[in-house]
């Protein structure tokens, strides 16, 4: 590996020398790229519900793009078929990337954009160039989905101020923006600042607050014309009250808008679950220019923050959750009970959400006395039988980077970089709330069952044993996750006259180990201390090639060779106990091969795209509760090959000077290509409960819509603008059980059986169909004293308009599953819920 | 340069508000605090019929629907704390007891012992298992064959049971063992001199391996005819039951013809006393070497006298007409001296509180050392060694340097209790005695008057 790294130093240094020695620098042709300075206005809805839970039981859904660009294909994709939590080419957020100031933001957690550190700050990434996929690229390598290259540099923002006031009805109500920028400073300085507040009582979701901020901050000073330096400020602390993905049964009691997360307490609703997010950055960056139009980036980046989440937690108390399977009528097979169950909830909605009265009541009735050791005076009276705990993920990321870029005589552009990150989350759990009590035990309740001669195998931490819990205080697990990332890439391209190529080589390494900073009852010798630490090296491949005909008719050709190594969470089983790893592991295979058309004229525009990825050999763990073990139950999955294939195609006709009509789809076939090998394992268990097959060959990947399609007429006439669209999304697939598709979940079952096929059939979610509109005046005038520009605008953006209650956006099997009876009823599916009608109006004034 | 101050001049406010909002935004992570929700209390229910009334309600083996506004009222005397009862609590009023049926878990929290409830019969049915009438919600008649009372779901408990304030502790009602009649099913019971019969004492409680119920005889002196059930997945089920005779307080039921107890967890049984087989102590081993040989390797029927390393054996020796044993490394010339004295089995199958106690005395202390050890898997071979021992924490005679102390030490009662069957009580020496003046450890120990007591 340290041979190939030395390598690609040679390369990058033979680069730099070779392109000194040409001195002719001109500005370089570059328009074969789809890049485009977007300033489409920002408020356009941006689904992101939540980049970071994991294994789809949430959505997760970012954007990948961080603007719309002028392509309609992804401009559409972006916005419109986001809806449907649409993913480019059936890629997730993982093969994306995004970067400030040169910078890569990703979390090497989840393997993808680090948005949370981004978050609402879209706006004063004005300057940002969107590139899809792997074609020839300043910045970085680039990889399969977007790159999204946003420069915050105060420098390149013009001289302006501007405030901004949005109402909503989503995530929040209010928006409000305060931005100044200098632009560039006779003496050198340049300073850009943005401030926003994104607030709701009550969002789109019932019982959800938002409270959003965003700031950034970025100061430039040009110290002569050839270095610039650059440091920038940005953050955004957040705190949003979460919806639930809810059974089809719950909605039919409790409405559309059911979101059990919530409950009255003293007559207002409070939210059990509840993420708090705040990751200042601060990024600080230099260009610098050098003889023969070379240039160099350097960019260092700095993050130290806070993700959690709350939720609730219970010892010794019935399941306080109010949608559990075995509250709802349908768990009751009588059908007297059920019926007056049904009754019981019709009458009362309220039965439908949290009960912080029972839940308090609950504590005050506990009698307890404990004693704290070295205080006999204060004697706790009442432990806690529920709680709200805050499940923390204290993060910290370095990273660096360094991008050299050359022109190869006239018509080429040689660039190589090379970067490294380092990475630590430390993740444990608090008690946020003890709800009226005055302690908690640090017991793991679930390993009480197990039949053991030892007596500490409930202890979380066997070093401290029974320990008494208060408030704001660390109980459970505690454990930290610590990565690095090292890259080198090299790359070139050449415009010739008819023939634009590209070609690049990039080397990863990724390592990382898990350090358990407790050790528990259950795995003394598994949880404590530092794991082996797992290296991985991938090397990537690309080469591309475009054929131009007339300057209107472009054929392209993009092929895509490399791997990837494989996420933290899908090695450790259950990093929260311990060690564990799953079997095999290795980096997963990626293939990828891509040809395109492009027709240019000025009636009308044609971009239209074939592609075939193969991904061989990803792994996934999902994990969930499962009440029967008393435990978090894993399946570990491996062998996972994926093809995703599929066309992409986008018209935009002008048809007078300023109406334009486009037409955008996508067609696709991702399907699972293997039988995966599970594994499922508990969090309280070293045994492997059980080992086998899934029977998913030709599976779909389920989620993103593998059909969609869609109709933009947009109407310009001088500073006022219209767009209507209409989005159609099919073939949408529901995540799976694995434990379904076993052999040993249907042995007992006849091959030809009805129950056979409902159970092991996969799910198709109904289609869903769009229509929003987008309507935009802006009004302009100069100032009579120095001649500056002012602005007004007004935006309104209309989305979902035929919906009127919330929409099914996605949903999964739960991955509980009824072996005994199977009876596929006992744990329905969960649906996600997404936005019925929903709207936002903004007023800004820029001067 | 000027401009330039003259930007930040003009824009002061906007820079202001900047800071502000930037302070704000970062600092005040503006968490509420929540008061506590004043706590929950049901509708005021106040009994309008004694729990002896409802029972007089139902005719076995017959499900009924209550339709008319009954209310009654008692404390919980048992609950699923210690899930030797599942899903359902037992309330009791001054006239009688009742099952509540409950389709819940952790019930223990809120339905504790001692908690006063009050519960509204309307639409609840009446039923009864094996003899004991349960309160449910319906009737489960998927197996028409054999109908069953549904519990009450957790979502619906709070529309029929509320807790109501002044509960205290159930006082268990004394009985005589002949005196469990019908009127007491369901009740607290307190029965005095109880023990369990012999092959039932030192047993677990109940089969958690299998989640299997147990049952286990206890009777009075004179009669056996009560048992105790324990669930297959009560928490104490691995405890073992004890040997003693005295109090048992516990749940009284009736599965058909047949009498049981049921307990909340194992301090519902004080049985400590002694058993009334025999009255007094018994003695179950006694040896004060006084018919020996003196001056000889002692040997006797099922005694093993064994030198493991060092060829020294236990010797009968006679002083002030007291026969005793000896050990000792001295002259042995050996760099290791391990002997042991094992006394013939002991059955501890037929007692309870059993005790080991003896004397010793100790001469020219040069730290060997002296062990009493038990051992329930030893074969009765030459190779003591090879099976597992306990050590006993006996006081053992030390310290007297020079000549042997004047007195003898008694070794403080030793219990034995735990250990059940056969089993082997052994006296370990450990010393030496190499050439070399220094190091020696011959101490000599004198060993009298063994005894093993039970009741």
């Amino acid at each position: 590996m340290r041979a190939i790294y030395v390598c690609l130093i040679c390369v990058f240094m033979a680069g730099i020398l070779r392109a000194q020695k040409r001195s002719k620098s001109k500005a370089l042709p570059n328009k074969l790229v789809q890049k485009v300075v977007v300033s489409e206005p920002d408020e356009i809805p941006i689904v992101v519900l939540d980049p970071d839970t994991k294994n789809g039981m949430e959505p997760s859904f970012v954007a990948s793009s961080l603007h719309a660009n002028k392509d309609p294909f992804y401009n559409t994709a972006s916005f419109g078929f986001a809806a449907a939590g649409f993913m480019i080419k059936g890629l997730d957020a993982s093969f994306s990337q995004t970067l400030l100031n040169g910078l890569p933001i990703k979390s090497l957690l989840t393997g993808s954009p680090h948005f949370a550190v981004y978050s609402g700050l879209q706006q004063m990434m004005r300057k940002t160039v969107v590139l899809d996929g792997i074609s020839g690229n300043e910045l970085s390598f680039g990889s399969l989905g977007n790159t999204t290259g946003a420069d915050i540099r105060a420098v390149v923002m013009p001289r302006q101020h501007k405030i901004a006031v949005t109402i909503a009805n989503r995530a929040y109500s209010h928006k409000y923006v305060v931005q100044m920028s200098t632009g560039q400073l006779k003496n050198g300085w340049a300073l850009a600042a943005h401030l926003n507040a994104r607030l709701a009582k009550e969002g789109y979701y019932s019982g959800c607050g938002y409270q959003g901020y965003g700031y950034l901050l970025s100061v430039d000073k040009k110290i002569n014309d050839r270095l610039l330096l650059s440091l920038s400020l940005l953050g955004a602390p957040i705190a949003a009250e979460r919806q639930a993905p809810v059974l089809q049964e719950s909605l039919q009691y409790f409405g559309a808008y059911y979101n059990p997360n919530w409950g009255m307490q003293n007559g207002l609703k409070r939210n059990a679950v509840k993420s708090t997010t705040h990751l200042p950055t601060l990024i600080f960056s230099t260009a610098l220019s050098l003889p023969a139009a070379q240039k160099l980036n350097i960019a260092i980046g700095l993050t130290v923050g806070v993700k959690s989440i709350t939720g609730l937690d219970w010892n010794s108390a019935p399941d306080p959750r109010a949608d559990y399977y075995k509250y709802l009528p349908s768990f009751y097979k009588d059908s007297a009970l059920g019926a007056l169950m049904q009754d019981n909830l019709l009458q009362n909605p309220g039965k439908g959400q949290l009960d912080w009265t029972g839940m308090y009541t609950l504590n005050a009735m506990s009698n307890e006395p404990v004693m704290l050791s070295g205080n006999s005076n204060l004697i706790l009276q009442k432990k806690a039988a529920v709680i709200v705990e805050n499940r923390m993920d204290a993060q910290q990321t370095l990273v660096a980077s360094l991008v050299y870029q050359s022109p190869i005589g006239k018509v080429g552009l040689f660039t190589a970089g090379i970067n490294a990150q380092l990475e630590r989350h430390h993740f444990y759990k608090r008690v946020h709330d003890l709800l009226g009590a005055h302690y908690y035990v640090n017991i793991n309740q679930f390993a009480e069952d197990a039949l053991q001669i030892r007596t500490d195998v409930n202890q979380f931490d066997i070093e401290n044993p029974n320990q008494i819990i208060l408030q704001h205080q660390k109980f459970g697990y505690n454990y930290e996750a610590r990565f690095l990332q090292t890259a080198a890439f090299v790359q070139s391209s050449w415009t010739f006259d008819r023939f634009d190529i590209f070609a690049g080589l990039q080397l990863t390494g990724n390592s990382f180990n898990r350090v358990g900073l407790v050790k528990n009852g259950l795995f003394p010798l598994q949880s404590k201390g530092a794991s082996y630490t797992y290296h991985f090296t991938s090397p990537e491949a690309k080469l591309g090639m475009t054929y131009k005909l007339k300057g209107r008719h472009y054929f392209s050709v993009e092929l895509l060779l490399g791997a990837r190594a494989p996420l933290f969470d899908n090695v450790f089983v259950a990093p929260k106990m311990r060690s564990t790893v799953t079997d095999n592991i290795s980096s997963e295979q990626i293939r990828s091969a891509l040809i395109g058309y492009q027709y240019q004229s000025n009636f009308c525009k044609i971009g239209f795209r074939a592609f075939l990825i193969s991904q061989k050999g990803a792994r996934d763990v999902l994990t969930f509760y499962h009440d029967g073990y008393h435990s978090f139950v894993n399946y570990a999955l491996t062998g996972i090959n994926k093809i995703m294939q599929g066309l992409e195609a986008s018209i935009d006709f002008s048809l007078r000077e300023n109406l334009s009509l486009q037409l955008i789809g996508a067609l696709g076939d991702y399907r699972f290509s293997s039988r995966q090998m599970l594994v499922v394992s508990s969090d309280n268990d070293a045994a492997v409960l059980e080992k086998g097959t899934v029977y998913v060959n030709n599976f779909r990947v389920a989620r993103t819509p593998q059909r969609a399609t869609a109709v933009n007429l947009s109407y310009r006439p001088g500073s006022f603008f219209a767009t209507i669209s209409a989005h159609y999304m099919d073939k949408r697939w529901m995540l799976f059980n694995p434990i379904r598709r076993t052999y040993g979940a249907l042995a007992t079952l006849d091959t030809l059986s009805v129950q056979r096929a409902r159970i092991t059939a996969q799910t198709q979610l109904p289609a869903m169909f769009t229509v929003g509109a987008l309507l935009g005046q802006s009004i302009r005038w100069y100032r009579v004293k120095n001649k500056q520009p002012q602005t007004i605008m007004c935006i309104l953006s209309l989305n979902n308009i035929l919906q009127n209650s919330p929409v099914l956006m996605g949903g999964y099997e739960q991955l509980r599953f009824d072996v005994a009876k199977l009876d596929v009823n006992k744990f329905p599916p969960k649906y996600f819920l997404g936005y019925g009608f929903n709207f936002s109006g903004t007023i800004s004034f820029t001067f | 340069m000027s401009m330039h101050t003259s930007y930040i001049g003009v824009n002061n406010i906007f820079i202001r508000w900047i800071c502000i909002f930037f302070l704000w935004g970062t600092f005040c992570n503006c968490e509420k605090v929540w008061d506590a929700p004043p706590l929950y209390t049901g509708p005021a229910l106040k009994a309008n019929m004694s729990i002896k009334d409802l029972l007089r309600l139902h005719i076995p083996n017959n499900y009924e629907k209550i339709s008319a506004d009954y209310i009654i009222e008692g404390t919980v005397t048992a609950n699923d704390k210690s899930d030797n009862f599942y899903k359902a609590i037992i309330i009791q009023d001054s006239t009688a007891a009742v099952t509540v049926k409950l389709d819940g878990y952790n019930l223990f929290t809120k339905y504790a012992v001692g908690q006063k409830v009050g519960i509204a019969l309307n639409g609840l049915w009446l039923s009864d298992y094996a003899g004991m009438t349960q309160i449910g919600i319906g009737v489960d008649r998927t197996d028409p064959a054999s109908p069953f009372l549904l519990g009450i779901p957790q979502p619906l408990m709070n529309r029929y049971i509320s807790l109501l304030a002044g509960g205290k502790l159930m006082t268990p009602i004394a009985v005589l063992a002949t005196g469990l009649v019908d009127s007491l099913k369901g009740c607290l019971v307190a029965i005095d001199q109880l023990e369990f019969v012999v092959s039932d004492t030192g047993k677990p409680y109940s089969d958690l391996v299998n989640q299997l119920p147990t049952s286990h005889t206890l009777r009075t002196c004179s009669i056996g005819n009560l048992y105790l059930r324990t669930s297959g997945f009560a928490s104490f089920g691995n405890a073992l039951t004890p040997r003693g005779n005295g109090r048992a307080t516990g749940i009284y039921t009736v599965f058909r013809t047949q009498k049981q107890l049921v307990i909340r967890d194992t301090s519902d049984l004080q049985l400590t006393g002694l058993r009334c087989s025999v009255t007094g102590p018994k003695t179950l081993f006694a040896e004060d070497f006084s018919n020996t040989l003196t001056d000889s390797t002692y040997k006797a029927a099922g005694y093993k006298n064994i030198a493991e390393i060092g060829g020294k054996f236990f010797t009968t020796k006679k002083t002030s007409g007291n026969n005793y044993l000896e050990i000792s490394a001295f002259a042995a010339r050996q760099n290791a001296v391990i002997s042991w004295l094992i006394l013939p089995p002991i059955n501890l199958d037929h007692s309870a509180n059993e005790i080991l106690h003896f004397d010793t005395k100790d001469g020219f202390d040069n730290g060997a050392i002296l062990q009493v050890m038990v051992s329930t898997n030893y074969d009765g071979g030459n190779s003591p060694a090879r099976a597992r021992w306990t050590l006993l924490p006996a006081l053992m005679a030390k310290g007297s340097t020079s000549g042997f102390a004047p007195q003898w030490i008694f070794s403080n009662k030793l219990d034995l209790s735990k250990f059940k069957g056969s089993v082997y009580i052994a006296f370990r020496y450990e010393g030496n005695d190499p050439s070399a003046a220094m190091g020696k450890l011959t101490t000599s120990f004198r060993l009298d008057n063994i005894m093993v007591q039970g009741n």
